[in-house]
């Protein structure tokens, strides 16, 4: 009788024990629910930008997130193809301007506008371009970043330069970036440079390069609101030749020719061979932190040079959700937590990317904290900047019309002028297949 | 009625047989033949994905506007001289090799292990490690040039001229490549009668005369699938330039084919890729027929 009670006890627990599990669950609001997230590269593991808020917002709600981590053309492909198909098997992807402007148009995107409060709205800092086209929002951002000058100190005090002067004209900065330019070890051969920035190893990284150097020289848009192409002018045709000067006068880091990935240009910038740079934000940190940096102690940071006036550009990351995601109100939850202030402002100590929230330059632990250089800077270049290029046939036009101009120009395979003939004749033909 | 049996039971076993076929025909039938008749008939539409609306019968127009694609046009150039440079190395160093393994020596079998290896790595670990040595900042190539005198300082090679780019990559590719070539020659020289060299050397041919008038007539079979294995594999190049230059800088190292992905994967231009694709498919069959016919010869 003693063993049929204790038996009985034990298939009532056991039967039991999911109904107790579960209680704890439905505490979670969403228990059981599962979203799938495309990103872009998260970081080393020792340094995840992004993850652990997702890994707290699992724990905080119950939702199960399928993290997949994809170099950025691969995120296009796989995103393109599923959303070509109308597929609902991934909810929320990472997304920048030009990712954001080809699948809005292409009606792959989710419009949120309607669903971000005004307080919300109005503390997102210039980083909600990169989720936001033709007005319309379709996501949120998960950190800025914005060009800045960066120079190093050892190699200004070298070449005599005032450290607390950093060039803020133009001839200034050419005539810095001349001194800097020189033969360290006295083979005979140059083994320091002047200046490096994105660099011509690809399309996109020229035409960001150039653009930057438009919007200096008084340039407001490479296109207008109608997509003509507004770079074949004086303007642009001053930035481009300012731009070639550089390389010209071989002020330019070589590496400029083949290195374009983002850590590879912090690499770079790390081994200590240029003396400036017109670098993303998100360099300081590295720069100032990475074990393998070496000049930690010789980074400092100002806002760009003007040529007809100081001007940097925005190159801001986010999420955005699936328009044939089927789990879009979880997928909201998940972006609003990744963009908020707590944790935008903990990115940012943490990775040194810029806050996607305008309250988080305010406080009181980040403005004394290393970035605080980096970050009066930015403040000061987000009050002139523009928005990086993008529309749909973004990439095409990087790669294919004006980035390759600018190369071919760099290369002197063609005039300045002969580029940017050529690039506004293909740019029209390229932008009537998107119509 | 025995007749009768005896047809019944013949179709019957070739009702059996179809059955047994069947599912290799259905693969084939879904994962080749109607890939390749729905990406003729995407030819000849216009279908950009992130354009849905866009989808529309445009004849010929593809076929003409890649033509006249200027990225397209260089790409051309570049891939003919890729090919050469690649054919020749890889024709040339795997004859050598297979004649040499052809002899009989010490350490034969490890040597033919190691010549294995390059075969034996994936062809993207094969990228990234001639990624590394050509690296502008650390790469052996740079080191040893620096050391024997031809350099006076690193270079970031893939920024020199575009020919200067294109010869690099094709030695990563031959290097991955010829011990395939050497295998094919290697197993076709050991089927060659020694009689015809003796032959030869008793009627006074030298070594070279030997080679050029037994070696190679004797490999002419070997040598055509090779040229056409080859010439494919080299105009079809992906992986080595998605890994080691994606066709920069600029478009300096754009081939064909990579140049055609770029157009499906990140322009998503069905259409045009396919219309690119097949042009290069009508052009390697071409190169093929005339392979076979230059070489095929008269009667052995």
């Amino acid at each position: 009788m003693k063993r049929l009670l204790v038996f009985i006890l034990i298939v009532i627990l056991v039967l039991a024990s999911p109904l107790i599990s579960s209680a704890g669950q439905q505490e979670k609001p969403y228990a059981g629910r599962e979203l799938v997230v495309f990103c872009g590269p998260d970081g080393p593991p020792e340094c995840r930008r992004i993850e652990p808020y997702v890994r707290k917002f699992e724990e905080e709600t119950g939702i199960k997130v399928q993290w997949v981590e994809l170099t950025f053309p691969d995120l296009h492909q796989k995103f393109s193809t599923m959303a070509a198909a109308k597929s609902s098997a991934v909810d929320v992807i990472g997304t920048w301007v030009n990712f954001t402007a080809e699948f809005a148009s292409a009606g792959w995107l989710e419009d949120i506008t309607d669903k971000i409060d005004e307080g919300l709205r109005k503390d997102l800092s210039s980083a909600i371009n990169s989720v936001t086209y033709k007005g319309r929002i379709y996501g949120l951002p998960e950190s800025g970043d914005i060009r800045l000058l960066f120079y190093n100190k050892r190699m200004f005090k070298e070449a005599g330069l005032d450290l607390n002067d950093p060039p803020d004209t133009w001839d200034e900065f050419i005539e810095a970036a001349r001194l800097l330019t020189k033969d360290t070890d006295g083979d005979g051969k140059i083994d320091q440079w002047g200046f490096r920035s994105m660099g011509c190893a690809a399309g996109i990284p020229a035409m960001c390069d150039y653009q930057l150097f438009c919007y200096m020289c008084g340039l407001d848009s490479l296109f207008d609101k109608n997509d003509r192409p507004l770079f074949n002018s004086s303007q642009g045709l001053k930035a481009l030749k300012l731009y070639i000067q550089l390389y010209d006068e071989e002020l330019v880091d070589p590496a400029m020719y083949t290195v374009w990935q983002y850590l590879e240009e912090f690499q770079r910038w790390g081994a200590g061979i240029a003396g400036m740079a017109f670098g993303w934000a998100s360099l300081y940190d590295y720069a100032t932190t990475h074990e393998a940096s070496k000049v930690k102690d010789d980074t400092l940071v100002a806002p760009m040079p003007a040529i007809n006036r100081s001007a940097s550009i925005t190159g801001s990351q986010g999420f955005a959700i699936s328009k044939f995601s089927k789990n879009k109100d979880i997928a909201l939850e998940l972006l609003k937590c990744i963009c908020s202030a707590e944790n935008t402002k903990d990115m940012l100590l943490r990775t040194g990317f810029l806050p996607a929230r305008k309250s988080v330059y305010d406080d009181s632990e980040v403005k004394g904290s290393k970035l605080a250089m980096m970050l009066a800077a930015a403040a000061i270049q987000e009050k002139n900047y523009s928005n990086r290029f993008a529309a749909p046939y973004g990439s095409e036009i990087a790669n294919e019309v004006l980035g390759l101009a600018v190369i071919k120009a760099i290369k002197h395979e063609m005039t300045p002028e002969e580029a940017l003939e050529w690039a506004e004749a293909k740019a029209i033909e390229v932008i009537a297949k998107y119509k | 009625m025995g007749s009768k049996i005896i047809r019944n039971k013949k179709m019957s076993e070739q009702t059996f047989g179809m059955l047994l076929l069947s599912p290799t025909l259905i693969f084939l039938l879904a994962f080749v033949a109607f890939p390749i008749c729905y990406s003729i008939y995407l030819s000849f539409q216009n279908v950009i994905l992130s354009r849905p609306y866009s989808d529309e019968f445009v004849g010929l127009q593809n076929y003409i506007n890649i033509l006249r694609n200027p990225v397209f046009l260089n790409s051309l150039w570049k891939t003919l001289y890729f090919s050469v440079s690649f054919l020749f190395s890889v024709l040339v160093i795997g004859i050598i090799v297979a004649l040499v393994l052809n002899h009989n020596f010490w350490g034969k079998s490890f040597v033919v292990t190691c010549l294995l290896i390059p075969w034996a790595i994936p062809r993207v670990v094969n990228g990234l490690i001639w990624k590394w040595i050509y690296d502008g900042n650390f790469g052996i190539f740079n080191a040893v040039l620096l050391k024997i005198g031809i350099i006076d300082s690193y270079k970031f090679w893939f920024g020199e001229s575009p020919l200067v780019g294109i010869l690099l990559i094709s030695i990563a590719y031959t290097w991955k490549l010829m011990p395939f070539v050497a295998l094919l020659f290697l197993a076709a020289l050991q089927t060659m009668p020694r009689s015809l060299h003796e032959a030869a050397k008793v009627d006074g041919a030298n070594v070279w005369q030997r080679f050029i008038y037994v070696t190679i007539p004797y490999l002419r079979y070997t040598l055509i699938i090779v040229l056409i294995l080859q010439t494919t594999l080299a105009i079809k190049v992906f992986d080595i330039i998605a890994v080691l230059t994606r066709g920069g800088p600029g478009d300096r190292t754009m081939l064909t084919y990579y140049y055609v992905y770029r157009l499906a994967f990140d322009y998503l231009n069905i259409s045009l890729a396919s219309a690119g694709g097949y042009i290069i498919a009508i052009f390697i069959m071409i190169l093929s027929i005339l392979y076979y016919k230059l070489f095929k010869g008269g009667k052995d």
